[in-house]
């Protein structure tokens, strides 16, 4: 049961299936097409010759892609061979067993500083991340950097680490953001749609 | 070359810029020693930060954090089983086991030596080609710069990680990206979607920047890899591994020959030219059995590669515009943002800042190693530090950057537009590369197909008139068909068979 349990929860995984790449790729088809549709209302030559030109190869390209996708694609890739040709010595060679072990040695390393969480729960955090980046820009745009930057730097921390953290951290960081960009750079930081009259 | 070089060393030797030198340095040799970080994210993030500089100065800074990078891995790949950088990962087969067996020094020492005497050889094969690309540059006109820049993409696209077909989809997309907002040709809006601040387009360094350190930081705190680990702490030995890489100097020399031809190759990236070089040195021992066990000859392979590729990598970018990697793509993104085209002119008309990012790379390389050597086990204090945090402070940093590019809060959704769209096409398995190669020369190539058609009053043979330009549309198709030779050979064979 746990097993069985394991190979649905793998299988639950958004980012890596198949389908989330077709709908991907067909929602970007979609995109390009509307491109185009709106690129033959435009009168002036120089204006649609290449937008017509790359959204037409474009558009070919992404059919032939989700129509791999939903099939499979046999051609090998070039990259690919060279990679392999290069490790590849004769089958029972005692360097290819070598080789061959050294490989799997450089992938474990590189793949274990990568991650060490299962791939569902690296994909919560993912998802998790993606929310706290994308709501970024609009406070910013909202409320300003002087107010939002010391705020988001403390929260995120305090969700991610702990509070010593990040009130460490946030001092740290806003100290060295004056020093550097608005006093060494001059850089004047946008305020904000929203004033604060009770921060400033 | 000669009074200009003398001219940069000049510029170089200012007492304030020597500093800025080593702090760039210092600063890239950090970010390539913390794993999952890298040379590449510290260039996107300080683009905009150099906005009004002198761009002589600017270059000399990427040059020099790109330098510090490429050794700064190999630290945390020799003393904590972690690579730096992936292209470390060949350092750390016999790096590490060294250190285990408490020949820190030793290995630090001939990691510090192969990694600048590395990158001088790949510098001198650069400073040595410039002459010959001069010449060719000179040769070149304005339907040549077209199809170089249809061939850059084409090839970029081809090589690079993931099928040709979605390395053309990103290519593509880059390319439609970059057609957004007024035509600087013909003054039209062009998919703006009716709000003002579109009329600029997706410009160019926001996109940078949000495509390449956004997913870069998503993928940092999401692997939950602790960092920290307790690792070996260098004693003593370092001269005996500077000493090594000469003993072992027909290792050292191959290893710096194939990074640096590698280099060359457009795309082809560091973890290639290590691996490749690597892999080399084991088939050419009289000894392999050592080889992932401690042998010194190991290192000295991996990491004179993975310094002479730099040298290598940029002669297709400052000589054809073509990155041959990915922090080559971003240095790219920094000359347009410093109002110089990327492509076969760049050396014509900016000799100074490519000498200037020749002299840089090599002094940096050299500061580097030095710091290296002595420093090794402070350095690598810094891998102690939490992913999260490091993660937080760059994602803010991204959009503060974005902002003060040129002042404009709208920067920081393109900066956000783009990190969504480098997530995703990881998640696709699709490369970035292609996709801001596109951004980079799409104006290029319209701007100078549509001269073209201007000069020639509308006839479309200029295009096929020049020996080079029937030579780079050769190049194009061969581009194209080279990863389906071997299928083609084979379904040849079978009929034949």
């Amino acid at each position: 049961m746990e097993g069985l349990n394991q190979e649905e929860e793998e299988e639950r995984i958004i980012f890596d299936s198949e389908i989330f790449r077709i709908v991907l790729f067909s929602v970007i088809l979609a995109w390009i097409s509307l491109l185009i549709w709106q690129a033959s209302q435009w009168t002036n030559p120089d204006d649609i010759r290449l937008p017509f030109l790359v959204g037409g190869v474009l558009v070919l390209l992404l059919i032939l892609q989700i129509v791999d996708d939903l099939w499979y694609d046999p051609i090998p890739l070039l990259i690919v061979q060279i990679r392999t040709r290069v490790g590849i010595d004769k089958e029972g060679d005692k360097q290819e067993s070598q080789k061959e072990e050294l490989k799997e040695r450089m992938n474990q390393a590189i793949s274990s500083y990568q991650s060490d969480r299962s791939a569902k729960e690296k994909e919560k955090y993912e998802l998790l991340l993606l929310g706290w980046i994308i709501a970024l820009p609009f406070l910013l745009h909202l409320f300003g950097f002087t107010f939002i930057v010391p705020l988001y730097l403390f929260t995120f921390l305090l969700f991610f680490k702990d509070l010593n953290t990040a009130i460490i951290i946030t001092i740290i960081f806003n100290i060295t953001l004056y020093i550097f960009f608005i006093e060494i750079l001059g850089i004047i930081f946008w305020q904000g749609i929203i004033e604060l009259p009770w921060i400033f | 070359m000669i009074p200009t070089l003398i001219e940069v060393l000049g510029v170089l030797f200012e007492p304030q810029n020597l500093l800025l030198l080593f702090i760039a340095t210092w600063f890239g040799l950090i970010m390539g020693a913390i794993p999952g970080l890298g040379a590449l994210v510290g260039i996107a993030i300080l683009i905009p930060l150099t906005f009004g500089m002198n761009p002589l100065i600017a270059f000399m800074i990427f040059a020099a954090i790109n330098g510090g990078g490429a050794f700064g891995g190999s630290l945390s790949a020799i003393l904590i089983n972690t690579p730096g950088t992936t292209p470390n990962a060949a350092t750390l087969l016999d790096g590490y086991p060294l250190s285990r067996s408490g020949r820190a020094g030793e290995a630090i020492g001939a990691s510090a030596t192969a990694s600048a005497l590395g990158a001088i050889v790949g510098i001198i094969v650069l400073f040595l080609s410039l002459p010959f690309l001069l010449q060719i540059v000179l040769a070149f006109g304005i339907p040549e710069v077209f199809w170089m820049g249809i061939w850059g993409l084409t090839v970029i696209a081809v090589i690079t990680k993931g099928s040709v077909k979605t390395g053309l989809i990103s290519a593509g997309l880059g390319a439609i990206f970059a057609m957004h907002g007024v035509n600087s040709l013909t003054a039209t809006a062009r998919w703006t979607y009716g709000l003002s601040f579109m009329r600029d387009g997706f410009v160019l360094v926001p996109a940078l920047i949000g495509l390449f350190a956004l997913p870069e930081m998503i993928r940092l705190i999401s692997s939950g890899a602790e960092i920290a680990q307790e690792g070996e702490r260098v004693k003593g030995g370092r001269w005996k591994g500077v000493k090594s890489v000469f003993i072992h100097r027909k290792v050292f020399l191959r290893s710096a020959l194939i990074g640096t031809l590698l280099g060359i190759v457009p795309a082809v990236g560091g973890s290639v030219a290590t691996f490749v070089s690597y892999f080399q040195a084991v088939q050419y021992a009289d000894n392999p059995d050592k080889f992932g066990n401690g042998d010194i000859r190991g290192v000295i392979a991996a990491e004179a590669a993975n310094d002479a590729k730099d040298g290598g990598a940029y002669i297709p970018t400052l000589g054809l515009g073509i990155p041959g990697s990915s922090i080559m793509a971003v240095i790219l993104g920094a000359f347009v943002f410093h109002g110089m085209a990327p492509g076969p002119f760049l050396l014509r008309d900016n000799l100074d800042v490519v000498l200037m990012i020749l002299v840089a790379a090599l002094f940096s390389n050299i500061i580097t190693s030095g710091t290296g050597l002595v420093f090794a086990n402070k350095i690598t204090k810094v891998t102690k530090m939490d992913p999260r945090i490091i993660g937080a402070v760059v994602i803010t940093i991204t959009f503060i950057a974005s902002y003060a590019s040129s002042n404009n809060v709208y920067h920081m959704y393109i900066a956000l537009i783009f990190g969504l769209i480098g997530f995703i096409l990881i998640k696709l398995g699709v490369s970035r590369i292609p996709l801001i190669l596109g951004l980079i020369l799409t104006p290029i190539i319209e701007d100078n197909f549509s001269r073209s058609v201007a000069i020639s009053g509308g006839d479309y043979s200029i295009f096929v008139r020049s020996p080079i330009s029937i030579f780079l549309i050769f190049l194009i198709i061969f581009s194209l068909i080279i990863p389906y030779l071997d299928s083609i050979r084979y379904m040849i064979q079978r009929r034949f068979a």
